[in-house]
């Protein structure tokens, strides 16, 4: 746990709002990626950020203080986000394209904004059951156990689920003719 | 495409993506904080030991606990009581120098996880350091101390003062 996050996770549950105003400046750049990558549109990952904190906020006493807080709300924000995918049943394809702004070369910068929407799209296209912890995974770090845990899942199929999406995703891209612009 | 390629793409991939609308949040923490007065649950055990016809009284109550910043069952707006929030502990003792740092149990925990325990009434005046031993190990200073002090061996005390009978702390 962070410096100071105890404390301010203390404070919350004594109802300091604005030391829980501190914890969503921490993690709100960590939730509201977890949330993109999951739901693939920025405009639901902000709601979804914005309903996780809240919901994290009302069930704070359930958050046992031993552990690691950025796994619990990481696991909130995965929970939001397969609710909202059931309710609305969002798989749409990706209608937003990045503003990426690396490299100078403008042929090399579209060629690699071309890749990153490939692979974004490829993201998309996989059942939101691997696309969960493959998020958790690759964008927030969490390990198999933290993945588990976060999910409600077994470990075994953790590790299924994502051996899968990779494989599944090396397909698709594989099929783009991404491979073969992967660095060397 | 090998392994570790693939997974340096996604993570590239995911994090330019939140990079590029990430203003969308700049002021979340704002939003959050404005909403979290109506959003947070009422605590409505506490209206159910009320009549209908004490609303306004409870109405106080209620409020009253809000500005102390509790809304349990401990009895958290008195001076006079140490509260700390810990709801997955199984036991919470408060040590002192007042109590010659012997752990003294708590009482707890609430409905809402709040441990609690009221100082004593022969405490004399002066400034006391403080904090709260969880499940009979884990050394916790008092979020809501108005003044901190680093101890030798790196831990964090909290001070309290006992003003003199009949002044305000």
């Amino acid at each position: 746990m962070g410096a100071g996050e105890l404390e301010l996770i203390q404070r919350a549950l004594h109802g300091d709002v604005d030391a829980w105003g501190e914890i969503v400046r921490r993690y709100k750049d960590a939730v509201f990626g977890i949330a993109l990558g999951i739901l693939g549109n920025p405009a639901d990952a902000e709601d979804a950020a914005h309903d996780a904190f809240i919901r994290a906020y009302e069930g704070l006493h359930t958050f046992h203080l031993e552990k690691r807080f950025s796994t619990w709300i990481f696991a909130v924000t995965a929970n939001v986000c397969k609710n909202k995918l059931r309710r609305e049943r969002l798989f749409a394809p990706l209608k937003y394209i990045s503003k990426l702004t690396k490299g100078s070369d403008p042929a090399q910068r579209l060629a690699q904004e071309e890749r990153t929407r490939t692979i974004r799209e490829a993201i998309e296209q996989l059942k939101p059951a691997y696309r969960m912890p493959l998020v958790l995974r690759y964008y927030a770090d969490l390990d198999y156990k933290e993945i588990a845990e976060a999910l409600g899942l077994p470990e075994g199929t953790v590790k299924t689920r994502l051996h899968r999406a990779k494989a599944e995703l090396k397909r698709i891209l594989e099929q783009k003719g991404v491979a073969h612009h992967a660095r060397p | 495409m090998h392994d570790h390629e693939l997974e340096a793409l996604l993570k590239e991939t995911l994090t330019q993506y939140a990079e590029a609308h990430r203003d969308r949040i700049a002021d979340l923490e704002y939003e959050i904080i404005e909403e979290l007065p109506e959003s947070r649950p009422a605590p409505r055990w506490r209206w159910g030991l009320v009549g209908a016809g004490a609303v306004a009284v409870a109405a106080v109550f209620v409020i009253g606990l809000w500005v102390g910043g509790n809304l349990s069952g401990a009895p958290c707006h008195d001076p006079q009581v140490l509260c700390l929030v810990y709801p997955n502990a199984k036991s919470v003792s408060l040590a002192s120098q007042f109590t010659l740092w012997e752990p003294i149990p708590m009482n707890g925990p609430d409905r809402s996880g709040v441990w609690w325990i009221r100082l004593p009434d022969d405490i004399k005046p002066g400034r006391y350091e403080y904090g709260f031993i969880v499940d009979g190990e884990r050394w916790v200073y008092d979020p809501r101390a108005s003044e901190f002090v680093h101890t030798f061996d790196d831990k964090i005390n909290s001070v309290l003062y006992i003003a003199p009978r009949g002044e305000q702390p």
